[in-house]
This record gives structure tokens, sequence and C-alpha cells, in this order.
């Protein structure tokens, strides 16, 4: 290695450009700071499985549609009070303004609308109609006419039998609401009692509930909307409580999960950092006991976060809540530079010059930089994130040891001694511990034999654990609700009887017109599985929204068999007793109906679309697209099957969280793959640095890290997925680092350095490994156990002190 | 002027009818009050598993001379349903559940209709079971309860919904009764209007025969 003359500074210029290029960096962050956008979506971490940019526009607004409605359910014992409860919760959700809607009390928007609209609706049948007259099987809707007439059957119709004698329009409009699930409509609430079907597990069987739907105004995945949105929750509920004290709440929701996740992952970031910061402020001044290297040390550690969070900002436009409270490892990570620096500087026996190190800084900062960067491989954007962040700040971190360090901390010095916060003294020594831990070496410490019964035990171990991994590639590995959310959902879905999950199905033509007309053909395949017991029913805009083909069809069959003179109309009317006058009124209202068609922008604006209007997914570039909800899919691989094999062109079954878990598996297949590339890749690297024997030597301590972390992982039976692997790469870059330094450095300095780095990363990554965020958590074990391997190793297997 | 005099005779018919309801319905009271009013069939109510009897509907439609007649009987059920048998002009079969209707006829298929499909059909099976189980507690949820006595010991009850969800279906009803329910008077939101009177109205402490228990 060629050694430049002591101190190693770089060239005057390079320092003033390299401080020009800080100062920008941090006006630049304090310029970008106000703008900053902190992404919250969990899904914004998972990668795309759509197969068209149609299909994923599609997935990307039913998301953001749906990820704004929330379902609540406000339970007494009083059934007096329960109106009054429900109101007052709503009123004080009304009232907050974070909703853009909220719906308590039912009015006849929906029959006012149906009547109101009535010439465009004339040719719309219910499905039993239809089939009655595409039968030609006329009597039968005839003899249901006159019944309903004369039974209380017409009590449950909305049109009345002189607007309506053949209840046509009853039926349609009946057909066309969505069902209230479990809840009861109950004079202007809709209520729902607990175990009311002989259900389990709900509680209290006295409570009764009363349902408040709610969309919210802001952005769900900013954490400002979460602020208000939860606060207007939290004086609802109260105010809820005021008027019956056992009110209870209990709320389903998108925006919750988000709130709890970016809470949750706010207080990580806070107590991760923070417990991070303290234990490098404590280590240094253990260690240096020195003001210099602790100011130094932590303006690195901020100008390295800053630099980490403005590469996020310009590439992606935001940071993700995760990436931050991943990026908390960064402190751990970006002081091992600073450290090797002010190591360096330490006088010990032997050598008394500092050694040039910055060959060694860049050559472990490329191999922990490329560690990160083999997290680009999988299309994960949160883990690109991630990768990003870590890279942008190691390198911000190592570049400005190497290149502001020895001038800026001449110019500190002399600051710090006018002040007189510093002695003028010369760097400590190596601490005394440090000098033993470095001569300590394993031949002296066990006899041979000793010492190759503990490498056989440790192997035998590693077999064994290594012998029990297991892969588990589950999507529930990026996240974990809390439980008292997931049981406040289970209360909400029990309390409506309506269980619709994260699969659904997509139509994509390029008309509304085809849109609807695919989705008529679909109907059948739907309705068939509910048949069969496999799905419990289907949400769509299905009954709602017809296609013009259909709306013709139906108004054919209706002039043929209904309206021609002689037709339906004229017996049962006929029958009933009404006259001549009255039948030929019904029938002109269907003649000049003739030519008007119920079209999706008339439906748009008609109140009756409302419950499923969320689903009309509209235009997407030139194409169109809407989605049908899937309720109680008990066997999901049999309803894609059937949806897929009765499927044309254009109808998707999406079930993003089967398709990223394969994603998930396919990624920790090449990523194992990866991992033996780059284990070769860096063999041979180190091959052209060094002699073989200690080329083998440098890479060792790494590979043996990684099969110990592999075996330790399999005897904790925590199961293996591409976060594990993808640290193991992490490991590997941190890992060969401790080898070169090791080898580099001078013995007691290389030893001080690589202990000190390895105890910040096991610091920063074993915190970590208590995130509630599983794919945090697995990162943080793996690291935390394959650093502290790789170091014992890397000691032990040192070469002797030159 | 056959005809004028008829729809005279109608719409003075219905004008009494009118003032009729409108006098109950300037009474508002309480469930307790009414509780008080109807005492006699609730006692009788109150130890009956079954209440049978007869009917007769009178429904007048707008549009129509003379309104549609039909009649039968009933079975109430407590806790199982209501079976509401049409023997004239036709043979038909009417079953109200907490879980809808099914209704069926000589010759067709049976006509089944979820509540949980259809929530207007809850509100009219509830009002039905409400209605002959005098239920007010019940009742008080969807209307605005009045009452007045009639006579010695009759009574007359006006239901008014709370809700405009429920005016479409009902605007208002009128339940009569002495020692038991005598009729009922609905007229609903378009307008129409149906008159159900009841006559030998039983009170069975006993409960449904396995036999009857199956109609439902």
């Amino acid at each position: 290695m060629a050694n430049t003359p002591s101190p190693h500074a770089p060239r005057p210029t390079r320092f003033a450009l390299a401080l020009i290029a800080v100062l920008a960096l941090l006006a630049a962050f304090a310029f970008a700071v106000p703008h900053l956008r902190i992404e919250t979506n969990l899904l914004a971490l998972l990668p795309s499985t759509a197969e068209t940019r149609v299909q994923l526009d599609a997935v990307k607004r039913f998301a953001d549609r749906s990820s704004r409605e929330l379902v609540f359910v406000v339970g007494t014992a009083s059934r007096e009070r329960l109106r009054a409860t429900g109101l007052a919760f709503a009123d004080q959700l009304k009232l907050s303004g974070a909703f853009s809607r909220v719906d308590y009390l039912v009015d006849d928007r929906y029959i006012a609308a149906a009547r109101a609209e009535r010439s465009q609706r004339m040719a719309l049948l219910a499905t039993r109609h239809r089939g009655q007259l595409e039968r030609g099987d006329v009597a039968a809707l005839e003899r249901e006419s006159l019944r309903a007439a004369y039974t209380p059957l017409a009590f449950t119709r909305p049109f009345s039998i002189s607007d309506d004698p053949l209840g046509l329009a009853s039926a349609a409009f009946a057909e066309e609401l969505p069902g209230t699930g479990r809840a009861r409509l109950e004079g202007d609430i809709l209520v729902a009692r607990e175990g009311a079907r002989g259900d389990k597990g709900l509680g209290d069987e006295n409570r009764v509930w009363t349902i408040v739907r709610a969309t919210t105004a802001g952005d769900p995945y900013r954490t400002e909307t979460h602020a208000v949105v939860m606060e207007a929750i939290e004086l609802a509920r109260l105010a809820s409580v005021r008027v019956a004290a056992d009110a209870e709440i209990a709320g389903s929701g998108v925006i919750l999960h988000a709130a709890a996740a970016a809470g949750k992952a706010q207080d990580e970031i806070a107590t991760f950092g923070g417990l991070d910061l303290v234990a490098v402020v404590l280590l240094i001044l253990l260690v240096f006991r020195q003001l210099r290297p602790l100011v130094v040390t932590l303006l690195t550690i901020g100008i390295a976060t800053c630099a980490a969070i403005m590469a996020c900002h310009a590439v992606f436009g935001e940071v993700h809540i995760l990436t931050l409270t991943f990026g908390t490892s960064l402190i751990g990570v970006s002081v091992d530079y600073a450290m090797h620096y002010f190591v360096n500087r330490m006088p010990s026996e032997g050598a008394q010059h500092p050694h040039n190190i910055v060959p060694a800084l860049i050559l472990g900062c490329t191999t922990t930089v490329a560690g990160y960067l083999t997290f680009l491989i999988a299309p994960i954007p949160g883990l690109r994130q991630i990768a990003l962040f870590s890279a942008a700040g190691l390198a911000t971190a190592c570049a400005i040891v190497i290149l502001l360090y020895p001038r800026s901390l001449e110019m500190l010095s002399r600051l710090f001694r006018r002040l007189r916060l510093e002695r003028d003294a010369p760097p400590r020594a190596v601490p005394a511990w440090v000098a033993r831990l470095a001569g300590l070496r394993v031949e002296s410490l066990l006899p041979r034999a000793a010492g190759w019964g503990v490498l056989a035990l440790i192997l035998a171990a590693a077999v064994f654990g290594v012998a029990r991994l297991e892969a588990r590639d589950d999507v529930r590995a990026l996240q974990r609700p809390p439980p008292e959310l997931v049981a406040a959902e289970q209360k909400v879905r029990g309390l409506l009887g309506v269980g619709f999950d994260t699969r659904f199905v997509l139509v994509t033509m390029a008309t509304p017109e085809a849109v609807l007309g695919r989705l008529e053909r679909l109907e059948p395949v739907l309705h068939g599985l509910v048949e069969r017991g496999l799905l419990k029913g289907t949400l769509s805009v299905g009954p709602s929204l017809v296609s013009i083909e259909r709306q013709r069809a139906d108004r054919a069959l209706l002039a043929r068999q209904v309206y021609a003179p002689g037709g339906a109309l004229d017996r049962v009317m006929g029958q009933l007793g009404f006259d001549a006058d009255a039948i030929t009124a019904r029938r002109a209202e269907f003649v000049s109906s003739d030519g008007q068609f119920l079209t999706p922008e008339h439906w748009l604006e008609s109140p009756l679309s409302a419950p499923v209007r969320h689903l009309w997914l509209g235009k997407l570039g030139t194409d169109s697209a809407t989605v049908v909800l899937l309720d109680g899919n008990v066997a999901p691989d049999v309803v894609r099957a059937a949806i897929e094999d009765s499927a044309e062109p254009g109808v998707a079954y999406v079930d993003q969280v089967a398709d990223i878990s394969h994603v998930l598996g396919e990624y920790r297949r090449i990523a194992s793959w990866l991992m033996l590339v780059v284990m070769t890749v860096m063999l041979a690297c180190l091959l052209v640095f060094y002699r073989s024997g200690a080329a083998v030597r440098t890479a060792f301590p790494a590979a043996a890290g990684l099969a110990l972390t592999l075996a330790t992982l399999g005897l904790l039976h925590e199961p293996v997925n591409l976060f594990h692997v993808l640290s193991l790469l992490l490991v590997l870059g941190l890992g060969v680092d401790y080898a070169i330094i090791l080898r580099e450095g001078r013995n007691q300095q290389a030893t001080l350095a690589v202990f000190l780095s390895m105890t910040t990363t096991l610091i920063s990554f074993g915190l970590l490994g208590f995130s509630s965020v599983p794919f945090v958590r697995s990162i943080g074990i793996t690291v935390a156990f394959g650093v502290a391997f790789t170091f014992l190793v890397a000691l032990a297997a040192r070469p002797r002190t030159r | 002027m056959r005809a004028g005099l008829l729809v005279l005779l109608f719409a003075a018919a219905s004008g009494a009818a009118a003032r009729d309801a409108d006098d109950v319905f300037t009474r508002p009271a309480t469930t307790k009050e009414l509780a008080a009013l109807t005492r006699a069939p609730a006692a009788s109510l109150s130890k009956a598993q079954v209440v049978h009897g007869k009917f007769v509907q009178r429904r007048y439609l707008a549009g129509l001379a003379r309104p549609l007649e039909s009649s039968g009987t009933f079975r109430f059920a407590r806790g199982v349903g209501i079976e509401w048998h049409t023997e004239r002009p036709f043979d038909s079969q009417f079953v109200l559940t907490d879980a809808g209707i099914t209704q069926r006829d000589e010759g067709g298929e049976p006509l089944r209709i979820s509540a949980a499909d259809q929530p207007a059909l809850a509100v009219v099976s509830r009002v039905f079971f409400a209605l002959f189980a005098l239920d007010l507690e019940s009742l008080s949820h969807d209307f605005t309860l009045s009452g007045r006595p009639v006579g010695d010991s009759g009574w007359k009850i006006g239901l008014k919904p709370r809700a405009e969800a429920l005016g479409s279906v009902f605007r208002q009803a009128v339940v009569s009764g002495a020692a038991s329910v005598h009729g009922v008077t609905l007229e609903d939101g378009n307008g129409d209007r149906s008159e159900i009177e009841l006559s030998e109205v039983t009170y069975d402490p006993k409960g449904l025969s396995a036999d009857e228990r199956r109609n439902f």
C-alpha cells in the first residue's frame, strides 16, 4: 500500500470544495424540509404485481378511494339512547371538518331519486323479472303482480300499485340497493345486535349497535391527516359517552391502520435514534475522553442523515416513514469512519505515526455500500429507498472523514483551545483493555485439542441450525397491525355481517359500455360461485348501472310482452279494475321514455349510485375500469381459478397479498443465489489485492459469520424471508470491513476500530430487532447476529501481529 | 253522473277517515300512557304464545273505484313469525319471519325475499310483528306514537314514522281495538290505503303445533 506522508491531508482546494458541498447540502436541506413528504402508506413499500399499466392505475385508484372509507359501530346497552348516542358521534365527526362525508341517519333520498329518474329507469329490470320475460313466462309475472295487490307483499313495494302495477320498478329498485347485511333499519338508523344469529364471541349480548360511515377529507397517508382524524374520532367518542356513559366505539378503515403504523414508526424513530445517539456519545466519551471527536462525530452523523434524506427526496419525491425507522441504523454505521479516523490517531506502542487509512476507509465504504445496493435487486420500492438512504448517508460520512476531517479538526482544535473547552494534550493512547483484547489469541486461551473440539461443536450446531431453516414468504412480514385494531375490525365485520377482503375482480375495457357488457357476462360466473357456497356475495355497480345493450334488450322484452296491447299490463290492470285511461297513461309513460337510457354520466350524478360509486373507476388513460368486491371468499384458489378460467380478456382476479408473497419468494431465491455470486466476486477482488491465503483469510470471517447467523435463525425457529437474505448480504458488506481493517491497520488500533464499529452496528441493528414492523425486525436481528459472529470470527482468525 | 257521485262519496269517505286519523294524531302519548290504554289486550297477549284469527283486508288505490278486498286467516307466533293466509279471492300463503318473506301460491314457484337484501322489508316485518304483539316499545323506535280512548273500553293508537326513510313505506297507521286488536289502517307514501279488520281473535297460551310450525 502506498503511504503518503503524514498527516494525509487532502489538498486545500479539495477541502474547500468539500466544505462548499457540505454547506450547499445543508442549505438545500433547510430549504427542502418544509416540502418534505413523509409517506406512511405501507402499500407504497410493496412491489406492484399488476400486469399492465391500466391495471396498475386501476388498483391504485381503487386503493386510494377505499383507503378513505371508515365504518364505525357505536354501541350502548340502552336502545332508547342508541339513536342519540350515534347522532352525537356522527355530529361531532361532521363538526371536525376531517371528513368530506359522514352518513348516519337514513332518509328517503334513494326512493325519491328512483321516482324522479323514472323515465331513465323505465327499462331497468330485476334479474328475476328479466329471467321471466326472457323465458316468455309472462304468466308468472302477472300472477305475482295480482298476488301482491291483495296480500301484504304490496307493503314491501316502494312504488304504488297504480304507478307500477307489475312491480317492475319496485323490484329493480330493491335489487339496486346493496343489502345492509346483519344491520336492520330501525326508524332512521341502522341497528345491529350482538349474537342475533347465534354468533359467538361478540361479547355482551344486550348491547345494541348503530352504524356510522365516514369518508376522510385529507390524504389518508399524511401524518397531518392522521392527527386531525384521530382527534376527531376521540372527540366524537367523548361526545357519545356524554349521551350514554357506557357508549363504546369500534372502527374499521385503512386510515386507522395507517395512523397506528405511522404513530408506532414515529415512536420507534425517536426511541431507536435517541438510544443510538446516547450509545455513540457514551462510547466516544469512554474511549476518547475529548470534546472534539464527540462534536465532529455528531456533526458527521447529522450531515450524513441530511444527505440520506435529500437523496430520497430527490429520487423518490418523498421519504417513507419506515425508511426513517430503518435509517436510525445509519447512526451506528456511519459513525464507523469517524471512529476509525480517531482510533488511528491514537498512539500505541510499536507504531508512533498514524497510518494512512484512506484506502481502508474507501474499501470498507465500498463494500458496505455494495451490501446495501444489493437491496436494489428486488423491485420493492421500500427496500430501494432504504438502500439509497443508507448508501447516500454512508458515502457522505466517508467522504467527510476523508476530505474534511484533518483540516477542520485542526481548526476546531484552535477554536476549542481559545474557548478553553479543550486542553492542549496529546491524543489519548489506546486503552489498556483494548491492548489486552488485541493481544488475546485463541491459541493462547485454549489448548489445541480443545480448540478443535470447540470448532467441531460450533460446526455441529451450525449444521443442525441450518438444517432446521425454513422459508416463509408472507406479505404479512411487512406489517402487523396492532391487536386492538384487529379486534375492532372483527367487531365491525361481525356486526355488519359483511367481510370484503383485499381480493377483488377488476374489469378493464376500452369503453364504459364494454366494461358493463363484460361485467354482465361475468355475473353468471359469480352467481354460480355464490350458489356453490364459495362466496357469500358480491358487490359491484352491476345491478345499479346497466349496459346500454342490456337496457335495449330489456326494453324490447318489455315492449313485446308487457306494454304491447293485450300484454301483461293490460291484463293485470284490467283484472285489478283500473279503467282504460289509467292503462293508457301507464303505456304512454313507457312509450315516451323510448330512447332514454341510464348512462354512466347520469348514474354518477344520481344519489342512487352512492353505495357503489367508489367501485366505478371510470376513465384510466384511454380505458375504463370497475371493481367487483367479493364477500366471504373462503376458497380463494377455487374462486380465482373459476374466474380466470371463464374470464374473457379484460377480467382479472386481483389478490395483492398472494401476488406480493409470491414476488417475495421469488426474490428470496434470487437473493440467495446472489449471495453466492457476491461471495465469489468478493473473493476474486480480494485475490487481486492480496496473496491467495490472505484473501481467503479476509473473506472467511464474513462467510463464517453468515453461516452462523443462518444457523442461529434456524435454531430460533425464525422462518427466513427475503429480508433476512438481503440482511445477510449487508452483513457481508459490513463484515468484510472488519477483516480488511484488522489486516490493514496496526494491531491495537485496528482491534479497537473494529470493536467500536461492531458495537455501534450491533446497537443500531439490535434496536431495530425490537421494531414492531416485522421486516425491520427481521433485518435488525439478522444484521445484529451477523456482525457479532463476523467480529468474533475475524478476531479469532486475524493474522499475527505484524 | 253516476261515476261523479261515486267519486264524491268516496272522497267524503276518505275525508272522514282522514279527520278520524287526525284526531288520533293530535294526542301524542308516551309508551307508558299507551300501555295503560291497551292493557286489556296486552294482558291477554302476555300470556299468549300464538294469536290467530280471521282478517278482511281492503286496499284503496288511487285510480280504482272499488277497493281490492281479500280475506283469510292469520296466525302470529311469538318469536317465530306471522303466517298470513289469504283464502279469497285466491289461495296464497304469505309468511313473514325475521329473516324475510316467503310467498307460496298454488302453481307458482315460492317467492323468497331476504331481509338482509331489502332493508325496507325488515321494517315492514317488524311493524307487523309489533302491531300484533302490541310491542309499543319496539314501535316507538320507528314511530312517534299517539292515542286516545274510544268509548268505554276501546282505544286507538296512531303511528307516524320518525324517519323519512320509512315515510315512503308508511305514511301513517292507526291501530284500533278494545279487549283485542280490531283493525289496522295503513297509509303508504303513495297515498294508497289498506284497512285490515281482524275478527275472532284468539289468544292461545300454547305454542304452535308441529303441523303449524312447518308453514314457517
